[in-house]
Order: structure tokens, then sequence, then C-alpha cells
């Protein structure tokens, strides 16, 4: 029995720590909790407020200490992991708490919590509401962002999700996906242009922006999904409905929270009975609600909303007694009873957004499978398939392999010559931008066939014909063995790549000759390129590495782009 | 001196010249001497007081400090920023909270504003401690960053050692069907062509039948040299590929001496200069170098032991510091030094024990990261070493199968098929008769210089 219980309460501890978000500080975060920073300073910061002056104060006072979190804001944002999230949620609480504290004296008001509990109750609240309100951000804005990701994944892994049945809520969707499939098979029938293919492109775009978006379209009301019945009142009580509250995860992960916060201002005897007693109330108000209330095809709604109101009507006055008589009791009745709604309501919050969580979270797995469904096997696949092919010169092939190749041989060629030159070469800050870039790119590298700088820019020509013509002229000696070949086709590619991509170059003219030992280079074209001597990016690292002279410069209405290697640049 | 300030500015002036969570380990400290400080000036003001006044300081610290990283600072994750910038941001933030305190001291509870003191201390403390953690950890994190470098550059480099071992492979097959397709069938002509010859009628085909069985053998050599590739191994993972990070060493491996002496001797000095003078200083250095020998035999011991052991002793090390510091301050007035105001002993074994931990974590993640990153740089090596031979084989072996298919040694060997044939006509034909001696010895010749040839293929192979 013993056993069985605490599998539940690990059970329910993982599956709410499975639905915390890689983001907790977030502005929108951080603007939604001002309200419940401020009336948590104005009710918990003053006894009574003597005169309306003090009340502003307070006011201003609690606009200071939530300013105070920005900071961290800007930290953490850029900053995934729960770890660091949960850390720097924390800091933020204890931040604002120490805020209050130096600040009351400096504005002559006097706080009615000690230094030590004005921290800790900062840190405890503020880490409640950023959960909270992170995981209703991540439900309500970035849900949208990984449907596209799953599509994407599915085209680019051919994810296979077989035998899954839709689920029933999922209706409408379905028929957008399904018209969108007809749509993408009519137009691969046919010989498919660049155009319509960016057009079927341009449907699954919109396909997720206006039907994928919970929240906030009107069309989603009408659905079957719990997020469109927008309207918070009527969207719990469906969360209700469809998941039992996991009461015994919520007690375990906020029990540390409740009892520092609770030894602060009450004292260490006095927070283990009344957390005992409400634990113990806790498991009488669950276990009757689980015997009495029985589960109707599937439906939680009143076994989870009795336990809501034994909790705060049955639960809340017992502990409220219990505290009122304790022996030596330093608090008001007024001050006892403001502690024991604002918990009551916390909890109650508390439960039905884990439990909306959960099924947001079931909601959203389901669509997902929903949509792995409707993509059948390969279609998109092949749909992305024949438009590479039918479009070879386009910029899409090249964008998805030559390009992403070249920077992974850019990378490999700048790795080999830190680690030749033993990390001397280039301060570590290069070496993570190198280990940066080569994290993004997701697919996997493949060594170019061609070695020789008149092969790869025979390639290079090819892959980007149609959208820019490329001549060369380069003399014999360049494509000599002894040469630095990788370097040298490497940095001609950049210059070139450069040109097409960021100066919208249609013509370019690679010139290359060889003297005293040195090789000269020389890319003219038509385009209006910046002059990347000043970026700070791959390519800038690439030609400070490998090139002993660069220049870019405006020649009339031609970008000029010269570079020098030495025959002995490097033996890569 | 030079080197080792170079190895400074390398590590302190890049991405870890501020970094905002590694520095609040030295908080705890910080604020503790800072707290002692405010009760050293106004007795009698209660505890919440000097907390107040200490927090007040530390948060406008904070905010200076976060604000100088992301304006003075911003680039230092592209690139090195000036000594200069970073000297001036580490010691500015010192500055600013004690201003920050005496501001609040005198602001909310009338008290004087001590700016000597308020001022000086913290920016000693934190400027020099924001230097510490920028070397420290710049040091860390530049053989982590290398290490990954050295792992992810051994993933590109092993993929391309995949493709040319595939190559290879491919090449030396055609080398080998090359020879047994078209040399060995043309020695075989050869050598069938010279046992219809009386071998005792002229010692030149002697001679002859002697080559080609040379030759013969020569080709079964090349073959086997052929099929011969030096065992190239397969991938091959780091050992460990688990990331390291700060929370990984949260129970040090090590014990550290060095870093622990550097940051007792500094507490020393930033707790009791304004306690103590200068009396105190040197107390609390000699306390130092009291805790540096001690710390000098227990790690050693550490390092002889095992690890099931190793944890036990680590322990217990801990505990021998404590007692050890302990002991120390509890000695200092019975062997000569006459502080004003002497720390509790076992306030100040606390204080230690903090710094001789945080100094231990630093070590270890220097001892495991280098560890690591030679590790890397060794296997990135090898790889490297493979693609050499790889490619350099490659070059032979495409050599090796253009003079098989198409280069003089087919024909040599058929230039002396050709003579054999001639031999034939001749005792046919008085016309070749007259030419017997020369077509046998050129015949010869032929035959030498293919297996000179294929005797040098063969020692190019084997190289």
């Amino acid at each position: 029995m013993l056993s069985v219980r605490s599998n539940l309460v690990i059970k329910e501890i993982r599956l709410i720590l499975d639905s915390l978000p890689d983001i907790w500080t977030s502005w929108k975060s951080f603007f939604w909790t001002y309200p419940f920073s401020l009336i948590g300073v104005l009710l918990l910061s003053s006894v009574e407020y003597k005169t309306f002056e003090e009340f502003l104060t307070w006011v201003l006072i609690a606009t200071l200490s939530h300013l105070a979190m920005a900071p961290f804001i800007l930290y953490g944002q850029a900053r995934n992991g729960v770890g660091i999230q949960i850390f720097l949620v924390l800091l933020m609480g204890i931040t604002r708490g120490a805020v209050i504290a130096i600040l009351a004296p400096i504005f002559g008001v006097v706080d009615s919590m000690s230094f030590l509990f004005r921290v800790t109750n900062s840190a405890v609240a503020v880490f409640y509401w950023f959960q909270v309100g992170s995981i209703l951000i991540h439900f309500m804005f970035n849900f949208r962002k990984d449907v596209k990701k799953l599509i994407e994944e599915s085209i680019l892994t051919e994810t296979q999700l077989r035998n899954i049945e839709p689920d029933v809520s999922s209706k409408m969707l379905l028929t957008r996906i399904s018209e969108l499939q007809q749509n993408i098979v009519r137009t691969l029938e046919g010989k498919p242009t660049v155009e319509k293919l960016q057009l079927r492109a341009a449907d699954i775009d919109r396909l997720i922006k206006e039907h994928l978006r919970p929240l906030s379209h009107s069309e989603w009301r009408e659905g079957e999904l719990i997020w469109v019945r927008a309207g918070f009142g009527r969207m719990s009580l469906t969360t209700l409905k469809r998941h039992p509250i996991p009461l015994w995860g919520i007690v375990a992960l906020t029990l540390p929270f409740s009892l520092v916060g609770q030894f602060a201002r009450y004292g260490g005897l006095e927070t283990l009975v009344i957390q005992s007693l409400w634990i113990l109330l806790a498991v009488v108000a669950w276990l009757t609600t689980n015997k009495f209330i029985r589960v109707v095809d599937g439906n939680f709604q009143r076994r989870n909303i009795l336990l809501i109101f034994s909790t705060i009507f049955f639960i809340g006055p017992l502990t409220f007694y219990a505290q009122l008589f304790w022996p030596n009791n330093q608090f008001t009745l007024g001050n006892i009873l403001t502690g024991q709604v604002l918990s009551s309501i916390s909890f109650a919050l508390f439960c039905l957004i884990t439990s909306l969580t959960f099924s947001l979270r079931a909601d959203e797995k389901s669509v997902f499978r929903a949509i792995s469904e409707q993509i059948r096997e390969r279609d998109l696949q092949r749909y992305i398939d024949l438009g590479v092919k039918s479009n070879a010169e386009a910029e899409y092939a090249q964008y998805l392999h030559a390009e992403v190749q070249s920077q992974l041989l850019a990378c490999k060629l700048l790795l080999l010559k830190a680690a030749e030159e033993d990390f001397k070469l280039f301060p570590p800050e290069v070496t993570q931008q190198i280990l940066d870039r080569l994290e993004k790119i997701k697919e996997p590298y493949t060594r170019p066939p061609a070695r020789l700088p008149s092969q790869r820019l025979a390639e290079l020509a090819n892959s980007w014909r149609g959208l820019a013509e490329i001549e060369y002229e380069l003399a014999p000696e360049i494509d000599d063995v002894a040469a630095p070949l990788d370097v040298i086709s490497q940095l001609i590619e950049e210059s070139v790549v450069n040109a097409i991509r960021h100066g919208k170059a249609k013509k370019i003219e690679v010139k290359g000759n060889f003297v005293n030992g040195i090789f000269n280079f020389e890319i003219s074209d038509d385009g209006v390129s910046d002059l990347v001597s000043g970026g700070k990016g791959l390519g800038t690292i690439l030609f400070q590495t490998f090139a002993s002279d660069w220049t870019v410069k405006r020649v009339g209405n031609q970008t000029i782009a010269t570079f020098k290697v030495m025959k002995k640049v490097s033996p890569v | 001196m030079k080197r080792a300030f170079e190895r400074f500015k390398d590590a302190a002036t890049g991405r870890w010249a501020v970094a905002l969570p590694i520095y609040l380990i030295t908080v705890p400290f910080g604020a503790i001497v800072a707290i002692e400080r405010e009760s050293a000036f106004n007795k009698g003001f209660p505890l919440s007081h000097h907390v107040l006044i200490t927090t007040a300081g530390y948060l406008a610290s904070f905010l200076y400090l976060f604000t100088m990283q992301a304006t003075v600072l911003k680039n230092r994750r592209i690139q090195p920023q000036a000594l200069w910038k970073c000297i001036f941001v580490w010691y500015s933030t010192g500055s600013v909270q004690g201003l920050a305190s005496g501001f609040y001291a005198h602001q909310t509870y009338g008290d004087g504003w001590h700016l000597a003191v308020r001022v000086g201390m913290p920016t000693f403390y934190t400027g020099s401690a924001l230097a510490l953690i920028a070397f420290y950890f710049g040091s860390i994190e530049r053989r982590r960053i290398e290490d990954e470098a050295l792992r992810r550059l051994d993933g590109l480099l092993s993929i391309e050692r995949g493709e040319l071992v595939a190559t290879d492979a491919l090449v030396r097959s055609q080398a080998h069907a090359a020879l047994d397709g078209q040399l060995r069938p043309q020695i075989e002509k050869l050598q069938l062509l010279l046992a219809d010859e009386d071998v005792s009628d002229h010692a030149a085909i002697g001679a002859l039948v002697k080559r080609s069985e040379e030759i013969s053998s020569a080709l079964d050599r090349q073959a086997d040299l052929i099929l011969q590739s030096r065992v190239i191994r397969g991938e091959e993972k780091a050992s460990d590929s688990k990331p390291i990070t700060y929370l990984s060493n949260i129970f040090p491996n090590n014990l550290s001496v060095r870093i622990s002496v550097v940051v007792i001797a500094f507490g020393a000095i930033t707790g009791q200069l304004p306690r103590n003078g200068l009396a105190g200083v040197i107390a609390g250095t000699c306390g130092a170098l009291f805790m540096g020998i001690l710390l000098l035999g227990l790690s050693r011991i550490v390092k002889r032991m095992h690890q099931t052991g190793r944890v036990t002793f680590l322990v217990f090390s801990y505990v021998v510091v404590f007692l050890g510091q302990a002991l120390w301050t509890y000695l200092i007035p019975k062997i000569g030094f006459t502080l004003n105001d002497p720390y509790p002993p076992f306030y100040s074994a606390i204080k230690t024990l903090y710094g001789v931990y945080i100094a231990s974590i630093i070590s270890t993640l220097i001892i495991e990261t280098s560890t690591r990153r030679e590790k890397s740089k060794e296997l990135s090596e090898r790889t490297l070493g493979d693609l050499t031979y790889l490619a350099r084989e490659q070059e032979i072996l495409e050599h090796h199968l253009f003079t098989t298919r198409f280069g003089t040694l087919q024909g040599k060997i058929s230039g002396a098929i050709m003579a054999l044939r001639l031999l034939d006509s001749a005792a046919k034909s008085s016309e070749f008769a007259q030419k017997r001696e020369f077509l046998l010895s050129e015949a010869e010749k032929l035959l030498n210089d293919a297996l000179i040839e294929i005797q040098e293929l063969g020692a190019l192979s084997a190289k």
C-alpha cells in the first residue's frame, strides 16, 4: 500500500517536472506577475496603512522591487535548462525581497516582516509565480513553434508514427491537413515550378499560423480543443473534467518551500505541527473523495472540485483554528487569516494550473499525433525531393546541402589549424564561435569529393546556375598538389557565396595566379555586398586565419574581393 | 613572470572576465566579512541593520556589475577585452559596494560614512576575487573549449577517415584485380613460351626463365602487400563523453594546496586588515602557510588513495583542515602575535573550510579538464595520423593502378613476349637468326626493368 502510494507520488512529481518549460524567465512572465507582486507587497507589508501617502510609498517599493528582477530576466532568457532557471528565479525572489527590506527604511516606512522572512517569502512567491507563468506562456505562445518544428522534423528525418488513432478533438485540424495534402499531391502530379512549390510551402506556414494558434483565433472558439474554449472559467472546468488533480505531486513539490516560508514566520515546532496536520487532513479529504465520488466516463470534474472545496473550506479552517489557538502566538487574527486565505487560494490555483498543464500537454500530444498521422509517409519528403530535383540550380538545393557542407568544411579547417597551433592561434572565444556554428548545423559532414580549386569552382558554378553566373580563370599551379588546396577552395567558395547571398550578385568572376610562392585571387561581382572585412562571423575568422592579405572594396558598379594565400599556409 | 602575466591576461579577459553565477561563490565570505566590518563600526546597532547595510552594498554592486558586463564588457564572448577595462570593472564593483553601504548606513541609520574602510576593503576584496575567478574559471573554460574543439574535430576527421577507409578498400581491390587480371596473364604467357625453349641451348634463355620466375614471385609479394593494409581502428570515442560541469564537481575529488593557500591568504588579508591591522595580516598569512603545509601532506595521501577510500579520507581531511585552522587561531596569541580583536577559533575554521572547499572544486575542475583535453588531443592526433596514412596510401595505390594498367610495365613484359615469339620465328627464318642474341638480351633487359619496377611498387607500398 505504502509502495503504491510512493509510486503515485513519484509518478505525479515526474509528470509535473516533465511539464516544466526550459525557460522560466521571460518578459511576459515578468509583466504578468507584476500585479501579484504588487498585491503581495501591499497585503503583507504593513499591518495597517495610516495615510494614503504610506500606501503610495508601498506601491513604489513594490514596483521598484519588481523592477529589481529585470536584470535576471535579461540574463536568463537566453539560458535554457530547468536547473539554471530555477536558480535564477530563486535569486530573483531573494533580490526582490532584499530590495523591499532595504527600501522600506529609506522611505521611512516599517515592514511588518523581518529581513529573513521577507527574503524567504519573496523567494518562494516568485518561484511559484514564474513557474506557473512559464507553463502558461509555454502553451499559449510556444505551441505553434513546436508544431512547426514537428513538421520540419517529419520532413527531414522521415518520422513515421503509424497506427495512432487521431484524437476526435482534432477533427478540424485534420480536415485542414487533408486539404493541404491534396493540394501538395495535385502540385506534384504536374511539373512543379519553384513558384508552385513555394506556394505549397506557404500553405504549411498558413496552416500553422491560422489553425494552430491557441487562445487567440476566433475560429478556435468553435473547435474542440481545450484551449480554444477561451475564457479561464470554462477552460478550468474542462480541465478538471479530464484529469485527476495530481495532489501528491503538488504536495511533495511545494512542501519544501512551504516549510521554508513557515519556518521563517512561525518557527520550527509550529510549522511542523501545522504542516503535518494539513497533510493528514489532505489524506483524509483525498481518500474520502476517492471513495465516495465515482468517476463516470473518465469525468473527474466532481471529484476534483470536491477536493479543492474541501481544501479551502475544511482543511483551511481547521489549520486556521490550530494556528489561532497555538500557545504564545504572536500573530493577530488578521495576520493568520490573510496567510490562510492566500495559501488556500495559492493551493487551489496550483491544483488548477497543474491539471491544466497536464491537460494541455495531453492535448498537444494528440494534435502532434494527428499531424504525424496525416502527413503520410514520405509525402512531404517526396515533395521536397522533387522540388530539389526539378530545380537543382535553385537556392534551395544550395542552401540545404552545399552551403551547409561548406560551413562544416570551414569549421573543420579552422579547428584543424587551431589544433595544429595548440590553440594559440586565436582566443577561446573564437574557438567557441566555431563550436557554436557546428552545434547549429544538424546535417552530417561529408568529405568534399573535389579538392582541386578548379573542380570546386566547377561544382560551385553548377550549383548556383540559374541564380548566378560564375566564371573562372585559374593558373595551373593553383591545382598543384603541393598547394593548400582545401584552404584555397574554401576561401574562394566563401567569397563567391558571400557575393551571391549578401550582395545579390548575378555575375561573378574568379581570377587566380601564382607569383613568387604566393597565390593571388580576385573575385569581382556585380552585387552590392557589404564589406565583409568588418564582420565577425565564420567567414571573417576563416580569412583572418588563412589569407595573408584580404580586402573587399567597391570599384564602380563592382565589388572586388582580393586575398593572398602563402604556399606554406597550412598542411591541412 | 611575463609568461605568467600573459597566461593571466589570456584567461581572464575573455568570456569569463565577468561570470555572474560564479561570482556568487565569493559572496558568502565577502558578506560575512562585510557584516563583521559593519559590526565594528557601530556596535550598538542590531544585527539586522548590519545585514541591511551589507545587502544594500551588494545589491548595488550586483546591479553595477550587471550593467558593466552588458555594456563595457559586452563583447567578451566574442573577443578578449582590454585588460584595463576588466581591472576597472572588477575593482570599481567593490568600490560601488562600499559606497552604497556607506550611503545606506548614513542615510537610513545616521551612521558615519567610514569611506576609507567601507570602500577600501570591498574594492580590494571584490576586485581581487573577481580577477581570481576570471583567471581560474577562464583557464578551466579554455581547456573545456579546447577539449570540445578537439572532440568535434575528431568527429569530423573520423567521418573523413571512414570515407577514406571505404575508398581505400575499393582502390586496393582494383589494384589487386589489375595485377591478377592484366599482369599475371602476361607473365604466365611468358613462362609458357619459355617452357618451349631449350634452356641448355643458351645461357640467355636460362636467365630469362630465372627473371620470369623472379617477376612471378615479385607479383605474388606485391599482391600480398596490396591486400595488407595497416589496421585502421574503427570509430573510437573518447573514454568519457559526459560533459564536465561546475556542478559535477560539487564534491571535489582532490585537495587543492596552491589555490587553497592563495584563497586563505587572501581571506586573511581581507578579514584581518581592518580588524587587527598589519599584525593580523602577518598572523593570517603565517596561518595560510601553516595550512598549506598541512594540506600538502593531506593531498599527497589523497593522491595515492584509490577511489573507494579516497572519499572517506577527503571527508577526514576537511575535518583535519577545520581543526588545524581552529588550532592555529587559538595558538596565535600564544606564539607571540598580539591582536586587538582576534577571531573565535571555530568561526575562523569555518571560513577556512569554505575557502579550501572552493579551492578544491577549482583545482579538481582544472585537473579534470586538462586530463580530458590531453586525451582528446591524443585521439584527434591519431585520427589525423590515420588520415595522412590513408591519403598517402591512396596516392600510391592510384599510381600503382595507373602503372599496372597503362604504364610501361605491361609494355615491357609484352616486349619480352614479342622477343620470344621472334626467337621462334628465328628458328625458321635466317633473317631473325642473326638477331637471336640481340633479341635475347633485349628480352632480358625488358624483364629486368619490369622486375625493378614491380619491386619499386612494392617498396612504395611497404613504406
